[in-house]
């Protein structure tokens, strides 16, 4: 009776939540790409943040909030990127993810109030119409 | 012009990085949130290996030429990416495919050579 007990003894709730396959609905993979690319933009400019402030030592590094939040971001995008190229082509996933170059760069005009040059504005116009040809082939 | 040693170094990164790419696509069928099923996922390690030897060899690249030159160069990750999952897991090369692509990889240049 205690064996049988043992053998029919429930998962817990922690374990049942890690072991389910993860449910990712096909419509949301392309604005979730996106998104995606919006995170990695402000996962860089964290990352600019804490440097801006890094010092060389280990506790300078461990309480740099900026720069663990950055990584996190990273790590974030790394996995969501994981579950859109499950049913995203890999080869309409991975250039739309340059996407997050057009982020920076209006990151960088609206906060750091750096000046865009007519060349950069080209190329910016330039990638969205590259994934609005991407976006365009994945139907 | 670009360092050529550089641009080689490059070459491979890139070529890893889109190799690790279609590794992670083929462990995406199987990917769970739990670590052992992680590390016993093998198509999911080769992917980590190759990412991490492409972040290293760029590193490398970039101890021998300015990271304003060495950056439009990783675009070519692109065009390794859509050979590399036409050939290993059979997706198509469509027209809008190389186009969208030309274009993106257009534009990084005009914004970091210009």
């Amino acid at each position: 009776m205690l064996m049988a007990s043992l053998k029919k003894k429930k998962p817990r709730s922690s374990e049942k939540l890690l072991k389910r396959k993860v449910h990712f609905p096909q419509q949301y993979a392309l604005p979730t790409l996106i998104a995606c690319t919006f995170v990695v933009a402000l996962a860089q400019f964290l990352l600019k943040q804490g440097s801006i402030r890094l010092a060389p030592t280990l506790e300078g590094t461990i309480f740099n909030w900026a720069l663990l939040l950055g990584m996190l971001l990273y790590f974030i995008n790394a996995i969501f990127f994981i579950l859109i190229i499950k049913h995203l082509d890999l080869s309409i996933a991975q250039p739309t993810m340059s996407l997050s170059f057009v982020w920076v760069i209006l990151l960088s005009f609206f906060y750091f109030k750096e000046v865009l040059s007519i060349w950069t504005f080209t190329g910016m116009v330039m990638i969205i119409i590259g994934v609005v040809f991407l976006g365009r082939s994945a139907k | 012009m670009i360092n050529a040693v550089a641009l080689f170094m490059i070459c491979i990164s890139t070529f890893l990085a889109a190799l690790a790419g279609v590794y992670f696509k083929k462990s995406s069928r199987t990917f769970q949130f739990n670590v052992i099923s992680l590390i016993k996922n093998r198509q999911f390690i080769y992917g980590t290996i190759c990412s991490v030897v492409a972040a290293i060899i760029y590193v490398l690249a970039l101890r021998l030429e300015h990271l304003s030159k060495a950056y439009p160069a990783t675009s070519m990750n692109y065009v390794w990416t859509i050979f590399l999952s036409h050939y290993l897991i059979g997706e198509k090369i469509t027209f809008k495919k190389s186009i969208g692509i030309t274009f993106i990889i257009i534009g990084i240049f005009l914004i970091s050579y210009l």
